[in-house]
């Protein structure tokens, strides 16, 4: 079998075998049932209904996309990379058939398809607890196709966000380090640009959110282009610096 | 003789400037090359930088006729291997870790997995996480791993390290009949003289980062009473050696 392919196969079986990863699906699952419960039962009460079920979806994608997606790409990353490392588990690999280059990007491969199924296991969940929201059928519809839409544009940035905390785990021998150090990096990214709004526009932190920017009724091409070059090249950047730290690395 | 290995002027520092300096040796098809020396004396190093865990500072490693540094997939499509200790993925069943390493070669599928297991006495506890092993089976989990491509060449780093007087035994006969029947060429370390005499064809000595001597153990048996006769003395040879520079 082809190397890359053989050991994007083994990664993502690793992933899947480690409970950690089990719970993060579990957590993806319940978050949406448990919010449109919440909404459902404030409306029964009050009459207020905050989240219709068209809006819903892309509502509960918005509180992943900020926190806890980059909470679960950050733990991935650490396990997959320095927690590997700590382990002394990542020498089975590297004496393999297999060069380090491949090792290095069917790793991302794996963690963008995880990241890839965790929004679809999110959309499922929120389209499903949506339906406890009320609202006619071509209300719901709307929410379907918006959500659709919403989550694939999800994708990019959260995979720009997994190469980052793989050049950020290259630093470590101890997947705690790792993740500390990429939620500290986050951190800092989020809130940089309160202090100097200039960095908002640079920094690939930013745009986590950047699938709102397509749902509005008044599309800015240049400004979707612009958050999309700013990923991209941020992504390209920090994958071959990642690489580099990696394929230095002596075990 | 076909030539398996081949590693000429291999120098690896660490910072601390401890290291190897200057090693070249040939393994040949068919032998249990044993490398004999004392703790710290660079035996992990020299295996660790011919399956291209740690980086050559100066040298060249050719495995079957590939260098290791430009042909890194060709060299190692042939080569089993454990260095240090033998890891497993703890979490995953004795089945799961040879499945992760079968994807990487052709052919080997769920009967030779079974095979390998049953080869190393694992295979009542194929389903078993690793994590409830024994050391001893870790360790024969270890070699069945090194063993599922049906490699030619197998670098085996203290393989009786940590095992009983029977978990010795049992591994060297392993290797023994491995290498008779399956005509498979094994490089294995050790710093256990006794154990390299009754495994080996050949070893090399090595001390303070230099190979210091090489022989097959026929040789070496003819003047000596034991290889670890033959050891001290050039040990000893060696230190006179560094004292008269």
């Amino acid at each position: 079998m082809n190397s890359l392919k053989a050991n994007f196969l083994n990664e993502t079986q690793k992933m899947f075998l480690k409970s950690k990863v089990a719970a993060c699906f579990i957590i993806a699952a319940l978050i949406p049932i448990g919010i449109a419960l919440l909404i459902a039962l404030l409306h029964n009460k009050s009459g207020i209904l905050a989240v219709g079920s068209t809006g819903f979806p892309v509502f509960i994608l918005g509180l992943f996309t900020s926190v806890l997606l980059p909470l679960f790409i950050f733990m991935w990353a650490a396990d997959i990379f320095a927690g590997e490392v700590g382990e002394g588990t990542l020498k089975i690999m590297l004496v393999r058939p297999i060069t380090r280059f491949n090792i290095y990007l069917s790793k991302i491969m794996a963690l963008s398809f995880a990241i890839i199924l965790l929004l679809a296991v999110i959309l499922i969940a929120s389209l499903i607890s949506g339906l406890l929201l009320g609202g006619s059928g071509s209300q719901y519809l709307a929410g379907l196709n918006g959500g659709i839409k919403a989550h694939i544009l999800a994708i990019v940035p959260m995979v720009s966000l997994a190469i980052a905390a793989a050049f950020v785990a290259q630093f470590f021998k101890s997947s705690s380090g790792a993740l500390t150090s990429s939620i500290l990096v986050y951190i800092i990214g989020r809130f940089l640009p309160i202090v100097i709004p200039m960095t908002s526009k640079v920094l690939l932190f930013s745009y986590t959110n950047w699938h709102v920017l397509w749902l509005g009724t008044a599309l800015a091409p240049e400004r979707l282009l612009y958050a999309f070059l700013i990923m991209l090249s941020s992504s390209i950047i920090l994958f071959t610096a990642g690489f580099y730290l990696f394929d230095i690395k002596q075990l | 003789m076909d030539k398996v290995l081949e590693v000429k002027g291999l120098t690896k520092l660490y910072k601390n400037n401890r290291g190897v300096r200057d090693i070249s040796f040939d393994i040949y098809k068919g032998d249990i090359y044993g490398f004999l020396g004392p703790n710290g004396a660079g035996k992990t190093t020299v295996m660790k930088t011919i399956v291209g865990l740690c980086k050559a500072q100066q040298g060249e490693i050719n495995i079957s006729g590939f260098n290791t540094v430009n042909h890194f997939e060709k060299a190692m499509s042939k080569v089993g291997c454990i260095i240090e200790t033998a890891i497993s993925y703890e979490y995953m069943s004795a089945y799961d870790n040879l499945k992760i390493a079968s994807r990487f070669y052709d052919g080997i599928g769920a009967k030779r997995i079974d095979e390998v297991l049953e080869m190393v006495g694992l295979i009542s506890f194929r389903k078993d996480k690793v994590s409830s092993f024994s050391l001893g089976m870790k360790q024969r989990l270890g070699i069945a791993a090194a063993i599922l491509s049906k490699p030619e060449f197998v670098i085996l780093d203290e393989p009786t390290n940590g095992l009983d007087i029977e978990g010795m035994a049992d591994v060297r006969n392993m290797l023994i009949s491995m290498a008779k029947e399956q005509e498979i060429t094994f490089f294995v370390s050790s710093h256990l003289a006794h154990e390299m005499e009754l495994m080996c064809n050949r070893v090399g000595i090595l001390n303070n980062g230099l190979l210091i001597k090489e022989g097959t153990i026929i040789d070496i048996l003819k003047n000596h009473a034991s290889l670890e006769e033959f050891f001290i003395e050039q040990a000893r040879n060696s230190r006179g050696d560094l004292i008269n520079e």
